[in-house]
């Protein structure tokens, strides 16, 4: 993990290509707002100006956010895609495959529950003000619980095996979306809760501050942190787990330390965004398209190169759909799926099931 | 050569065949749903039906109604003459049909199979109309009269309610008379995400009759759609119109406006607008605030009298 | 410097209701090649995977120099042995360099990465198999036998003094064959302990310094390749279908014969 000139220059480039896209970002939105006063009010923002008028201070800071909020999210999640695909030894894995994303929806779904008048008035009371913080910190939690249930059963024996993993995923991901379309069907007939709980499934990077701009990069940097200790050991697990045993590898601890910082980084993404597709599942391939084939490379890309294409999907779309803009969990969905089925024909060789 | 068919399709066939049969004879004996001139079994099946039914017939002559309307219509205070009444959970033809209905009054959005299996089974069903402003309500009112037979009593309501806007309107050119109309702003938010409503929603009739100026019709909007905090600053409204549920008390200021309100007031973001520092923020019962009967004119009364009693509060802390 | 690795009474099991290992005790000594024959599923690559430390046995220990395997981490096992393993993935993005250099894996420092003399180590292991020409190639692209000597090439850049090897001439034709027990056989000769798991008799009969014969989890035999390469050793292990003959120099050879053929002529 030696730093040398090309990858300084690689990630001052990334560096300056995210602020660059990421002012580009402040710049749109659904008010008015000239380009002088967006500027003033992010200089004030680090006091290197004076604050607008109050409300448009904090249209400049909602939209530095929301960029910020971007960033956090794109590279969350394709970090986290990375180290499962590394992980499954699957290029086509992505995040929900642990759990992730449905464990965080049942977490939104019982938090909207609550704020929508469904907890009795006690827990109402404690928790006012805490709204805010309410939907994010539930949804965390159950991303992060339903994958440590996933963890949990598959390792019931000592050790984890990729195959059990994948089993139980997709099983633990069936009771999970069960319970969930059981809170879906039963507030069905409260439909501002219904629309609160559909709306947080498309996810959304509206509306988002300071706190969710923390609980996404907290986790980001934590996952990030882990690259190190299991980007080698993960090209090595490409030829199979005891080949990279026998080469020296502690491939329990790999796993685990991959499972954890994966979970952790999608889980905070998730809670911050609501669900948000695709972006593990693609960025890493574009970066593999790209020429970083090995996971010491492709580790680091992904975490700069997941946050372009969130923030540069997103400000596209804006661009270009304007007040129709879609919410960035149904844009992914719309080019996600496409994109996925090209992959699978552009990689049929390597498919061996094809 | 002949090829031999299995017994067990064969059976399947012959099984499908008698269904077949028995179908048809049940459409046969069922040729479509025509209601007696005067239904005596209806059932409404949703909150804005049961506000129209209840206030078109006598209590005796409600088949069953669902049990969200004791939140969402004008049952919610539970009169005791409706008590006796069956609920059911769902629009469902099974529990609907137990009810035995003559005439089952539903609104355009419900289960359309479930509406096909009752018309097959020979009740006869009324869609209402879409409900976009005061006049779709008056339709739907004479509507459901037609089907129930009543239509002195809708005329006599309507009636009623046609004075009680004028009563609005006068007062409400009396108000803006006196001073600006306010620049309003409905906002509900789950904590999914925000929306509000524009032009064609009966949250903006009500509006009109109240002499609120509608910051999201003015733009452009029509329909429901989504409120983001950016929205909010930039508009920065001089009144926002919340729903209240009725499973939280009203009481303490923190509580009104439900979960919407509490976020308004909550949200540092949000602590800049005009309607959160000065507690501009008036919160509507959800019945009325989802209404799409007539009861939207009800609504609007509340709505006045939240208004007023801001303005008399604003007028005070002017003179102080 | 190592000198024996040495396996007492071992035993496993596989779900099912057959041993794959039952009591087999087996000595390696530095500086020979010793070649482990038997049917298939005899239990040799399970052999070969508790002599690596990489599969747990029921019972029995295996120990290095008078250490038993299970004391050491991951890491410091793959100092000491390394494995040659017999079916890889295609591994579609992995270079020939990469791949080698991953024989380094448990000398290569986290944080520093590669240094001098583990570049040197890769130089010298591409060498000694005869892989040069490989690199710049993904592993995908090569041939089999050139495949092959790359393995070889990981395992040598490990530099470990005891060398396991499993099957290592499937899918190549007789020259490639001969090619790599030459390179096992020089390898042994350097000091290493070297064990190959075998369906070739008769390239082990010529490279090996001695042979094991391992059937349905139990050692039959062990000994000098002469003394293996009888009638009385394999054909109860192997079969009739055998027949048995001598080289112009004298070495003892065996190949499979019909005895369908034999009765029709």
């Amino acid at each position: 993990m030696k730093l040398d000139a090309k990858d300084l220059r690689a990630a001052a480039l990334y560096a300056l290509a995210l602020a660059g896209l990421a002012l580009a970002s402040t710049n749109v939105g659904s008010s008015a707002l000239k380009a002088s006063e967006l500027l003033q009010g992010l200089g004030a923002m680090f006091g290197l100006a004076e604050p607008l008028e109050r409300n448009v201070q904090a249209i400049a800071e909602l939209r530095l956010w929301r960029a910020i909020c971007t960033i956090g999210v794109g590279a969350a999640l394709a970090l986290s895609g990375g180290l499962i695909q590394g992980m499954f030894r699957n290029a086509l894995a992505s995040p929900s495959l642990i759990g992730v994303t449905g464990g965080a929806s049942l977490g939104a779904a019982f938090a909207i529950l609550i704020v929508g008048g469904y907890a009795p008035r006690l827990v109402l009371e404690n928790a006012a003000g805490f709204d805010a913080v309410l939907i994010p910190l539930f949804s965390f939690l159950g991303a992060l619980g339903t994958t440590a249930l996933v963890a949990m059963i598959a390792s019931a024996r000592g050790r984890t095996s990729v195959t059990t993993l994948l089993l139980v995923g997709i099983a633990v991901n069936m009771c999970v979306a069960g319970v969930f379309a059981a809170i879906q069907f039963l507030s069905l007939e409260d439909w501002e809760v219904s629309k609160a709980i559909l709306a947080w499934t498309f996810g959304t990077l509206d509306d988002r501050k300071g706190l969710h701009c923390v609980t996404v990069l907290t986790a980001l940097a934590l996952s990030v942190a882990a690259i190190p200790f299991v980007a080698r050991e993960l090209d090595l697990l490409k030829a199979g787990e005891a080949d990279a045993q026998a080469l020296g590898v502690d491939v329990a601890r790999t796993k685990r330390i991959a499972l954890v910082a994966a979970a952790l980084s999608a889980s905070a993404a998730v809670a911050v965004a609501g669900q948000i597709g695709f972006v593990g599942l693609v960025v890493p391939h574009l970066v593999r398209l790209c020429g970083a084939g090995s996971y010491r490379k492709l580790l680091w890309h992904v975490v700069p190169a997941g946050a372009l294409f969130l923030l540069g999907a997103d400000l596209l779309q804006r661009l270009l759909l304007g007040e129709g803009a879609l919410q960035p969990g149904v844009m992914m969905s719309l080019v996600g799926g496409p994109f996925f089925l090209f992959l699978l024909v552009r990689n049929r060789r390597e498919v061996s099931t094809w | 050569m002949s090829f031999p068919i299995p017994v067990a399709f064969r059976g399947a066939l012959a099984l499908a065949l008698a269904a077949c049969v028995a179908c048809s004879r049940v459409e046969q004996a069922a040729p479509g749903g025509s209601a007696p001139a005067k239904p005596v079994r209806i059932v409404a099946t949703s909150a804005t039906a049961v506000d129209i039914v209840a206030a078109l017939v006598e209590p005796g002559r409600i088949a069953g109604f669902p049990v969200q309307a004791l939140e969402y219509s004008s049952l919610h205070a539970e009169p005791p003459q409706f008590a006796a009444i069956a609920k059911f959970e769902a629009y469902l033809a099974e529990p609907v049909l137990a009810l035995r209905p003559d005439l089952v009054v539903i609104d355009p959005w419900q289960a359309p199979e479930t509406s096909a299996r009752l018309r097959e089974a020979g009740v006869s069903v009324l869609a209402l109309p879409e409900v976009r402003g005061l006049e779709d309500a008056y339709a739907a009112l004479r509507a459901v009269a037609q089907a129930v037979g009543e239509p002195e009593r809708a005329e006599r309501l309507q009636g009623e309610l046609e004075k009680r806007c004028e009563g609005l309107r006068e007062r409400a050119a009396k108000r803006s008379g006196a001073r600006e109309p306010l620049r309003a702003l409905c906002y509900s938010n789950f904590g999914g995400a925000g929306s509000t409503a524009g032009s064609g929603t009966t949250v903006h009739a009500m509006f009109e009759l109240v002499g609120l100026r509608n910051l999201t019709a003015e733009r452009g909007t029509v329909g429901h759609t989504a409120a983001t905090f950016e929205d909010l600053l930039a508009l920065d409204p001089d009144l926002i119109v919340t729903s209240q549920p009725l499973k939280m008390g009203e009481g303490s200021s923190g509580d009104r406006g439900g979960a919407s309100g509490k976020l308004l007031r909550t949200e540092p973001m949000l602590a800049g607008l005009r309607a959160v520092r000065e507690d501009r923020i008036v919160a509507l019962p959800a019945w009325l605030f989802a209404s799409g009967s007539h009861e939207l004119v009800t609504g609007a009364e509340k709505l006045e009298s939240e208004v007023e009693a801001l303005l008399a509060r604003l007028e005070g802390e002017a003179h102080k | 410097m190592v000198n024996q690795l040495v396996a007492r009474d071992l035993s496993f099991e596989y779900p099912g209701p057959q041993r794959a290992l039952d009591g087999v005790s087996l000595e390696l000594a530095r500086g020979e090649l010793v070649s482990l024959v038997g049917p298939n599923g005899s239990g040799k690559s399970t052999l070969l995977r508790c002599l690596a430390g990489l599969a747990e046995p029921l019972a029995g220990t295996v120990e290095l120099d008078g250490t038993p395997l299970s004391a050491w981490k991951p890491r410091e096992r793959a100092l000491r042995i390394a494995v040659v393993p017999q079916f890889l993935p295609s591994l579609y993005d992995v270079t020939v360099e990469d791949f080698v250099l991953g024989g380094r894996y448990a000398r290569i420092d986290r944080w520093s990465g590669p240094r001098a003399e583990d570049r040197a180590a890769l130089d010298k292991a591409l060498v000694a198999c005869d892989a040069l020409e490989c690199v710049g190639r993904a592993m995908s692209e090569l041939s089999g036998g050139q495949r092959q000597r790359v393995v070889v090439a990981r395992a040598v850049a490990q530099e470990a003094p005891v060398l396991l090897v499993d099957e290592p001439t499937t899918s190549l034709d007789p020259d490639h064959q001969v090619a790599v027990f030459e390179l096992l056989a020089r390898l042994a000769c350097d000091g290493r302990i070297v064990l190959v798991v075998t369906h070739e008799l008769n390239l082990a009969a010529q490279f090996s310094a001695s042979m094991a014969v391992l059937s349905q989890g139990k050692l039959v035999a062990r000994g000098p390749v002469d003394a293996i390469m009888r009638p009385e050793v394999l054909v109860p292990v192997y079969g009739e279908r055998l027949h048995f003959g001598r080289l112009d120099d004298g070495r003892p050879f065996v190949v499979p014969r019909s005895t369908l053929l034999r009765r029709r002529s």
